[in-house]
């Protein structure tokens, strides 16, 4: 990559801006001084050499505000990159700048981002600035956090590729926390070899996807038609069939467990930990937090210990009947969301529309975040509006790499090539006259 | 007249958005228990405060 190439992605971050919002801040100064070390070590490559990444605001960039999407509360000055970032540089990645996030990572829409799909429409979240940033062409890739689906969601919403490795796999160094029992830190890109190579960095081993061999794969035709669209639903269907035709595999039914259940789980446990970890800086300065984290976060000093415990026990329990579940099966596929994008205009004026979005998003993805497991998303078709539907492929705890030599396979699907055709067409999406409502987020060059 | 939308009062946001949330809490912590066996088993260790 050259210093050129580098300058010329972060133009387009600037010329998108006003219409996506997916960064909130750009870091020009480093992204060229990284450029330039690619560029003078030229003879000695390294895996990631001129990956143009981006970075969502719960993760630390050295010298650059950490703000994690709060009014102020949290806000630090990192004196390091988070070890992820250290990673990806070590190998040879240029850092573009950190991108927009639900407040605290803690709700499925990041305001303020807007989808290239239609701009008109959310991006899914917490890491929606990522997923829009990859999305556009601006990065080929970016580090996000996942708890119940935030890696995953906006990648599939916005029709790129989001994984969610087995728990714990990627370090939470300069990491903001959520829910210390389910975050885990995941990658976006326009590829599963995009997603791959950035995991492979931070884990240093052999980190190569696994050639895909034998199944069966676990399929809830059930859940899938209750909890779908019909076009996310068919679109899933289909891919499932294909993914098991192209991998000689067998399609087996089963039943996954109840979300109500997991969705209970996920709720109970994410509140008590988020206000244990939030809950004295709520105290001290209630308004550094926006009104929907406030009130999140007061409900989750409510939790009582018993109910914590009791969702704790019962997580185990799950963990446990789904092994048993998924003994002989290679993986099993769900849609990621069971919808496609939503209209900004409703959840930003109905507050009842923007709590059955929330509840909405994580219902397929919340499983895989309650039990530890790796689970990824790819792209598998299109709605008839032309937006963009997730597959979404999980295995068993630290089988990760079978995980993405899988997704490799579903991404040659015809739904999923559907979608990369409809993505390259953002390549001439230009910029448009400043928006005055985003405008107060931009901020140009921390360095 | 101009089409410009009512900035909501913070403090009843954050009181609609409460009742809503215990709501929520009330039903999932329900399901939960629903299936609670008579002998839960041993204590978890819960995560330390941050």
């Amino acid at each position: 990559v050259s210093r050129d190439a580098v300058a010329a992605r972060l133009g387009r971050a600037r010329a998108l801006h006003s219409r996506l919002g997916a960064f909130t801040q750009l870091t020009d100064g480093r992204a060229l001084e990284e450029a330039a070390a690619v560029e003078s070590r030229a003879a000695q490559p390294r895996p990631l050499d001129g990956t143009a990444i981006a970075v969502k605001d719960l993760i630390d960039l050295e010298g650059v505000p950490t703000r994690l999407g709060t009014p102020r509360a949290g806000h630090t000055q990192p004196e390091q990159d988070a070890a992820v970032v250290r990673s990806a540089v070590a190998a040879g990645a240029v850092v573009l700048g950190k991108t927009r996030t639900h407040e605290l990572g803690l709700g499925m829409i990041t305001p303020g981002a807007r989808n290239p799909f239609d701009v008109s429409r959310f991006t899914g979240g917490s890491s929606g600035g990522a997923a829009a940033a990859v999305a556009a062409g601006v990065a080929d890739s970016a580090f996000g956090t996942d708890t119940a689906g935030s890696v995953r969601c906006p990648a599939a919403l916005c029709g790129v590729t989001g994984f969610k490795p087995t728990t714990g796999v990627l370090p939470g160094d300069g990491v903001s926390s959520l829910a210390p029992t389910q975050d885990t830190v995941g990658t976006i890109g326009a590829t599963v070899a995009d997603c791959a190579a950035l995991y492979r960095a931070v884990t240093a081993g052999p980190g190569e996807p696994e050639p895909v061999s034998g199944g069966p794969i676990g399929y809830d035709a059930a859940a899938t038609e209750q909890g779908c669209t019909p076009d996310v639903a068919a679109a899933v269907r289909d891919a499932a069939g294909e993914l098991a035709a192209a991998a000689g595999a067998e399609l087996v039914e089963v039943r996954l467990p109840d979300p109500a259940l997991v969705g209970s789980l996920s709720m109970v446990i994410v509140l008590a930990e988020a206000a244990r970890v939030w809950g004295g800086l709520l105290e001290r300065d209630p308004t550094g937090f926006g009104p929907l984290v406030q009130a999140a976060l007061r409900a989750g000093s409510e939790i009582s210990d018993d109910v914590y415990r009791a969702a704790l026990r019962r997580r185990e329990r799950l963990r446990d009947e789904l092994d048993e579940l998924t003994a002989q099966l290679a993986i099993v596929v769900t849609p990621t969301v069971g919808v496609t994008a939503a209209s900004i205009a409703d959840p930003a004026t109905d507050a009842r529309a923007r709590r059955r979005l929330e509840a909405t998003h994580p219902r397929f993805t919340a499983l895989a975040s309650v039990t530890g497991r790796p689970a990824i998303s790819v792209p598998c078709g299109l709605d008839s509006a032309g937006l963009p539907i997730g597959l979404q492929l999980m295995a068993a705890e630290h089988e990760d790499l079978a995980l993405l030599g899988w997704a490799a396979l579903a991404e040659d699907g015809s739904g999923a090539r559907s979608v990369v055709s409809a993505r390259a067409r953002f390549a001439l999406m230009a910029a448009s006259p400043p928006d005055v409502s985003t405008k107060s987020h931009a901020r140009s060059d921390a360095t | 007249m101009t089409g410009s939308l009512p900035v909501p009062d913070p403090e009843a946001v954050i009181e609609d958005e409460l009742a809503s949330y215990r709501r929520a809490l009330a039903r999932a912590a329900a399901r939960v228990a629903q299936d609670e066996p008579a002998d839960p088993g041993p204590e978890p260790q819960l995560p330390d405060a941050a």
